[in-house]
């Protein structure tokens, strides 16, 4: 295993052990506040937690009960923030050659290797360029080759590609794919799409601790978390499993497919674009009152929004319910569109 | 407003207009290269580029100390280092000899090992240090705040150790701030005058520095005052006019 880390800050709430193997890159989910950026700035030797200890590589990073702390320069620990950060004085090259020249190789070998980054990250011609000339992409790109050009035993990503144009983000996510491959690296991120596209596992955090955890594909297709299920976009339904379904704490039933015994917390979740929306109470199962909330359009479906679910309908069938904000209706899922787990 | 503001300005302008219409051109070559005259002007530059090269020296650690660690009676230290800002410089004066006289707190050790420092060129340029300090760590303390600490722990998670941070990174990001921390210092080393001669007289070529010898000649040669004078106008506004010029400029270059 490449990292081990214990963390308590008693101030922020924040209390998480976490691994993370070689090669393998996790994503860091939750919401804002949850501890996510804490976590890094713990990694990267930048916040002194009040206890805990971590290890890369059987090296210790910190032990804090022995007081042994290695300052951020000696841990082999690169961190690329939302925004580039490139230094403005330095061109593009030397920003890149920063890291290689800070571990005592000569200007030549730090160029050289410079260049090569900035091959791998696709901006090979940007090498002269002063960050101030360049745009949000290229910069982050730049940034990329400086954070790898050291070659960190560990990289921390800080919602990589959060503070840039969608134009540009889809492709520097692939790019991101390629470089991470076979390397150890934590990505914060609050985009699904990063966490299908860049990790191996997702640790998703709420209020300083680890909620939920697991390979990215499991956690997502059968969230146990409501922030996970917002992230995945699923309804989630909570309770105790039974012989059918599960219970719900007010006594709601759903019947679904799924696995667990009788008797274990669950949880169902279900797409928004299986959910319909009725006026009247239907007669099968899996009904459940609500009242709209807000109507969203997107694209060529509406977004109703209740406290507990939400349900995408056509415009058409929007239009004929005449449905408003305030509204009380019946959300209603088929029992095949429904998946049943333990929580 | 706009007549407000015009008013002001020529209430900065007009007694240095004024000034010049008193210049007697005929006899300025004359005037200002004078043996006292030259003297004065070579003092003043000699022990101004001393006094700066100090403020550089301990300045940059101080504006460091204050600006990127915290201690215990920071701000008390900080008020005190910016009080010879506000103080006026006679008191500096009699502040210096009570510790570097003859009979001042250093002084006497000092006079024992048989270094005496008052009324020589070296309390001149302490003189001249004593009240041109803050004015670097002024200006470099409050650019190393604007600048935040993003960059340097960006810096060091790359595997830069600190004094290598401190090179290549801080001072470089803080670099028009320290130029014009450092002409604003040396500006005012080169006009002191009242911690000056209170501290170290007015000997001609060893002490008596241009304001000095302008104050002494008003009195039996007005018109080498006002010849000296212009001089250090003109000194002065080429110390105005680099620091505009560093300023902004370098800082055109970081911005975005």
């Amino acid at each position: 295993m490449t990292l081990h880390l214990e963390a308590r800050v008693a101030e922020r709430g924040f209390d998480i052990s976490l691994e993370v193997a070689a090669g393998e890159t996790l994503a860091v989910l939750g919401p804002n506040g949850a501890g996510k950026s804490t976590l890094l700035s713990i990694l990267a030797g930048l916040l002194r937690p009040d206890s805990g200890r971590a290890e890369l590589d059987g090296e210790s990073l910190f032990d804090l009960s022995r007081r042994h702390w290695l300052p951020p320069h000696q841990r082999g620990i690169s961190l690329l923030a939302q925004e580039p950060l490139l230094f403005p004085h330095l061109s593009a090259l030397e920003n890149v050659a920063f890291g290689p020249r800070s571990a005592g190789r000569t200007r030549a070998e730090a160029r050289a290797s410079a260049r090569q980054w900035l091959a791998a990250v696709e901006a090979a011609e940007l090498w002269d360029s002063r960050p101030p000339q360049l745009s949000g992409g290229q910069a982050q790109r730049v940034a990329i080759a400086r954070a790898l050009a050291p070659e960190p035993r560990l990289l921390l990503l800080d919602e990589p590609l959060a503070a840039l144009d969608v134009a540009v983000a889809p492709t520097l996510r692939l790019m991101l794919r390629t470089v991470l491959a076979g390397r150890a690296a934590i990505v914060v991120t609050h985009e699904v799409l990063d966490a299908l596209t860049l990790a191996d596992r997702v640790v998703v955090l709420g209020d300083g601790v680890i909620v939920e955890q697991g390979a990215t594909a499991e956690v997502l297709q059968r969230p146990r978390h409501p922030f996970t299920a917002g992230l995945a976009g699923l309804n989630l339904l909570t309770g105790v499993r039974t012989g059918t379904g599960l219970r719900m704490a007010d006594g709601t039933v759903v019947t679904g497919p799924g696995s667990g015994r009788i008797g274990v917390p669950a949880a169902a979740a279900a797409r928004p674009s299986a959910t319909s929306v009725h006026l009247d109470q239907p007669s099968g199962p899996n009904a459940f009152a609500a009242t709209v909330q807000d109507l969203e359009p997107r694209g060529d479906s509406v977004r109703v929004r209740s406290a507990s679910m939400v349900a995408d309908i056509s415009p058409g069938r929007a239009a004929a319910l005449g449905l408003t904000p305030g509204l009380s209706v019946w959300f209603t899922v088929p029992e095949t569109e429904v998946t049943i787990y333990p929580r | 407003m706009i007549v407000i503001a015009i008013v002001g300005a020529a209430f900065v302008l007009l007694p240095l207009v004024a000034m010049t219409t008193r210049v007697n051109w005929g006899g300025f070559l004359a005037l200002v290269t004078s043996e006292s005259s030259v003297a004065a002007l070579v003092l003043s530059l000699r022990t101004s580029i001393a006094a700066t090269v100090l403020c550089v020296l301990f300045g940059v650690p101080m504006a460091l100390m204050l600006a990127r660690t915290t201690f215990a009676g920071q701000r008390i230290v900080r008020t005190i280092v910016l009080l010879p800002l506000v103080l006026p410089p006679v008191i500096g004066g009699i502040a210096l000899l009570a510790a570097f006289g003859r009979q001042g707190l250093l002084g006497r050790p000092l006079e024992l090992l048989g270094i005496s420092v008052a009324f020589s060129t070296v309390a001149v340029v302490i003189a001249q240090t004593f009240v041109a300090l803050p004015f670097l760590v002024l200006s470099l303390e409050g650019a190393l705040r604007l600048a935040g600490t993003r960059y340097e722990a960006v810096a060091a998670t790359l595997g830069a150790r600190p004094t290598t941070v401190l090179r290549r990174i801080t001072l470089p990001l803080v670099l028009p701030a320290l130029l014009s921390g450092t002409v604003l210092s040396f500006a005012r080393a080169l006009g002191e005058f009242g911690a000056t001669l209170t501290f170290a007289g007015s000997l001609q070529g060893v002490t008596r520095t241009l304001p000095l010898e302008i104050y002494l000649q008003r009195e039996t040669n007005p018109d080498a005052a006002v010849a000296l004078s212009l001089v250090l106008v003109v000194v002065s506004l080429v110390v105005v006019a680099l620091t505009l010029r560093t300023a902004p400029g370098a800082r055109a270059r970081f911005a975005a």
